[in-house]
């Protein structure tokens, strides 16, 4: 019987032009998409490429140590080919750093872009496929569902079917399980031919890791899909007119898509405010040159410097105190990114791109792990600087400074993607958030179709 | 047999739109309801099927009580509306073999095909989308849908309304068979004339109330339009009690 009913229903939609339409929409928005944005991450590898080689002739020159303790060097990490699927911070993470090895001014914050005061909001803003997953195809969902029970109550089909020897719950699980078989095959498929086709567009190189990650997005995109489903069918089976059904489902989506993000992240900004980068930079400089003129006082007072090491302390003492500042920011910015990812899951679009971002390389703990790995960098080059300079100046004494040394042997950035058990982790509870949003919905849909009165 | 005794549905505004009913229909008997507007007869089909709880009584169906087992009372009654609206995209074979299955059963095509032709459908329009049906033709399918189900029971609600002569007296020779099939029919209406050519019995109804039960012989020589006249206007403006009877 319940093939039955899913019969039914699938032949409804296949012949409904409503369907037609949803179905062409969704494989007309999801390739143009994806080649759109595959022939965009062509543009940043090109533009990274030409970047890279700058640095590169800069890195293989010989520098004198003088030379490289005023210098600056740049380094960049390659666009992630995933964006394609989900760009989340992609663009964060691929801003060229620089890094300085004086310490003098406080060096500069490595990270200082826009999308890095903004981490949460950056999700939402690039149409790549993720977006149009997580607004056209919900919208489509609902548009598709709406009138499932209260349409066919308006029909009287629907007194006719419960007038049946059939239990209600079969009726509703087969309405539900026809629109997911409905709009998960041309989803799915758009997806596959979607990516499929982007190497015409820009050789990403997928390897069977990354397809596995694409695999998981389509799931989670799915797990999204029967989500609104759900949700349409709730409010279905909570009214009793297609046109009050259909504006509560509008409203629902401006909500749960459009407001409740924007929402989250406002009041992460409200409960956890974060100083700007402008403020920041002027803050470690007056710490660098409050450390450095009392550091000067103390050890030469007010005269020539005295010894390396002495010269050594103090910037140690301005990296340290610096360092601090910048480590404080980025513990509250992140802080500000969680809480916000966390209010904003009440949103599935939100829970749904941010796990998307996650499994694509281009979330908040890729971010996280990225500007780590810069840190890190930091530190390394930093150091590996000071440990050829106290060597040449234990060797060569005041002639230390204008002894050459390679810059190609200096450290570079190490770029770190989150392995896809890490992944994983990091989008499971965005993941558990839309299984939770499902049942929620569905039991709604459930409990208020048992009481549905069909005449 | 479809059985009902003591029925009683008030709703929440305290309006009562049945008021103790106890009936039996027998198998090959056809029991057709008159009532006015509101006068509860609505309400009673909907407690048979199980759509309206009743608030004291029982209802039951071929032996099963409505209440406690509704699937399996719903099993054994098919119910054909005012107005049989069934899936505009789909062809009249494709509603019938829907529903029948609905109702537990697994028709051939060529069954489909015989009940088509003995509700009276042209041959054309067995494959033809019901969207394009009139009226009289969805309603010859909704009675074949009843057929195919074979129930022992059958709730019809007003099912001449709008129907053309042709259409009604196509209609009575349905009944008429499906009377000797030894089918218990239940039927609401106003339709006091082909209601005296096929009804085994007719009961009034008013303002939830049983008020008279006439027998076949009875109906020969009383004057059925003048005694429903009589307790339509006892009933005043409106008829009776409940919204949608």
């Amino acid at each position: 019987m319940f093939l039955t009913l899913v019969v039914k229903e699938l032949r409804g939609h296949v012949l409904n032009l409503r369907y037609q339409v949803a179905v062409g929409l969704t494989l007309v928005l999801v390739v143009s998409c994806v080649l759109a944005c595959a022939r965009g991450y062509a543009r940043e590898v090109e533009a990274w490429r030409a970047e890279e080689r700058e640095f590169d002739e800069v890195r293989s020159q010989d520098f004198t140590l003088s030379e490289i303790l005023d210098k600056s060097f740049g380094f960049r990490r390659p666009p992630e080919p995933l964006g394609v699927v989900c760009y989340g911070l992609a663009s964060a993470m691929s801003r060229p750093v620089r890094l300085e090895v004086s310490v003098w001014r406080g060096q500069p914050l490595s990270l200082g872009s826009p999308a890095e005061a903004e981490p949460v909001l950056a999700f939402f803003q690039r149409p790549d496929l993720a977006y149009v997953v997580a607004a056209v195809v919900s919208f489509l969902a609902l548009l598709f569902v709406y009138d499932a029970v209260c349409g066919e109550k308006e029909d009287g089909t629907l007194r006719l079917i419960l007038s049946s020897p059939v239990p209600r719950d079969l009726v509703l699980f087969a309405k539900w399980g026809a629109a997911f078989l409905a709009m998960a095959a041309p989803l799915a498929l758009s997806v596959a031919v979607g990516v499929g086709l982007a190497p015409l567009a820009a050789p990403l190189g997928l390897g069977a890791a990354a397809w596995l990650r694409v695999g998981l997005f389509t799931a989670l995109a799915l797990l999204y899909l029967a989500l609104f489903l759900s949700a349409g069918l709730a409010v279905s089976s909570l009214t009793h007119r297609p046109a009050t059904s259909l504006v509560v489902c509008l409203f629902l989506w401006i909500l749960l898509v459009l407001a409740l993000p924007a929402l989250g992240s406002q009041v992460a900004r409200v409960l956890r405010p974060v100083e700007t980068v402008k403020h920041t930079e002027a803050r470690k400089q007056a710490k660098a040159e409050e450390v450095r003129d009392r550091g000067f006082r103390r050890v030469e007072g007010g005269g020539r410097m005295a010894e390396w090491a002495d010269y050594m302390r103090i910037r140690e003492e301005i990296k340290r105190e610096t360092r601090q500042i910048d480590r404080a920011r980025r513990a509250r910015l992140l802080e500000q990114a969680r809480l916000a990812r966390n209010l904003a899951r009440a949103s599935p679009a939100a829970a749904f791109l941010h796990a998307a971002g996650e499994l694509s390389g281009t979330g908040l703990e890729s971010w996280t792990e990225h500007v780590e790995s810069v840190d890190r960098l930091n530190d390394r080059f930093t150091g590996e600087v000071e440990r050829i300079a106290m060597d040449l100046f234990a060797t060569r004494g005041h002639e230390a400074m204008n002894e050459p040394i390679q810059a190609g042997l200096l450290p570079r950035l190490e770029v770190a993607t989150p392995a896809l058990r890490q992944a994983l982790a990091a989008a499971l509870p965005d993941a558990v958030a839309l299984v939770a949003g499902n049942a929620l919905a569905f039991l709604t849909a459930l409990v208020a179709f048992l009481r549905y009165d069909p005449r | 047999m479809i059985e009902t005794e003591g029925l009683t549905k008030r709703y929440d505004n305290e309006v009562l739109a049945v008021d103790g009913l106890s009936l039996r229909v027998e198998p090959g008997e056809v029991f057709a309801m008159l009532g006015a507007n509101g006068a509860g007869k609505t309400t009673t089909l909907m407690m048979l099927l199980g759509f309206v709880e009743p608030t004291a009584g029982t209802a039951r169906i071929h032996g099963v009580d409505v209440v406690r087992q509704p699937l399996e009372a719903k099993a054994h009654v098919a119910y054909v509306s005012e107005n049989v609206q069934l899936y505009g995209s789909f062809t009249a074979l494709q509603n019938l073999e829907f529903f029948a299955r609905l109702g537990r059963r697994r028709p051939t095509r060529e069954e489909c095909e015989a009940v088509l032709r003995r509700v009276g459908l042209p041959a054309d329009a067995f494959r033809r989308r019901v969207r394009g049906y009139s009226k009289g033709m969805r309603q010859r399918l909704g009675i074949g849908i009843a057929i195919l189900r074979d129930t022992p029971a059958i709730l019809l609600d007003e099912p001449t309304s709008g129907l053309d002569p042709k259409g009604g007296l196509d209609f009575l020779a349905l009944l008429d068979g499906l009377r000797a099939e030894g089918k218990a029919i239940w039927m609401t209406t106003h339709d006091i004339f082909r209601t005296r050519e096929v009804a085994d019995r007719v009961g009034m109804m008013v303002r939830g109330r049983l008020v008279t039960i006439l027998r076949r012989e009875e109906l020969a020589t009383a004057d059925l339009a003048r005694l429903y006249a009589r307790y339509v206007d006892d009933a005043g403006p409106g008829g009776g009690a409940a919204p949608e009877g």
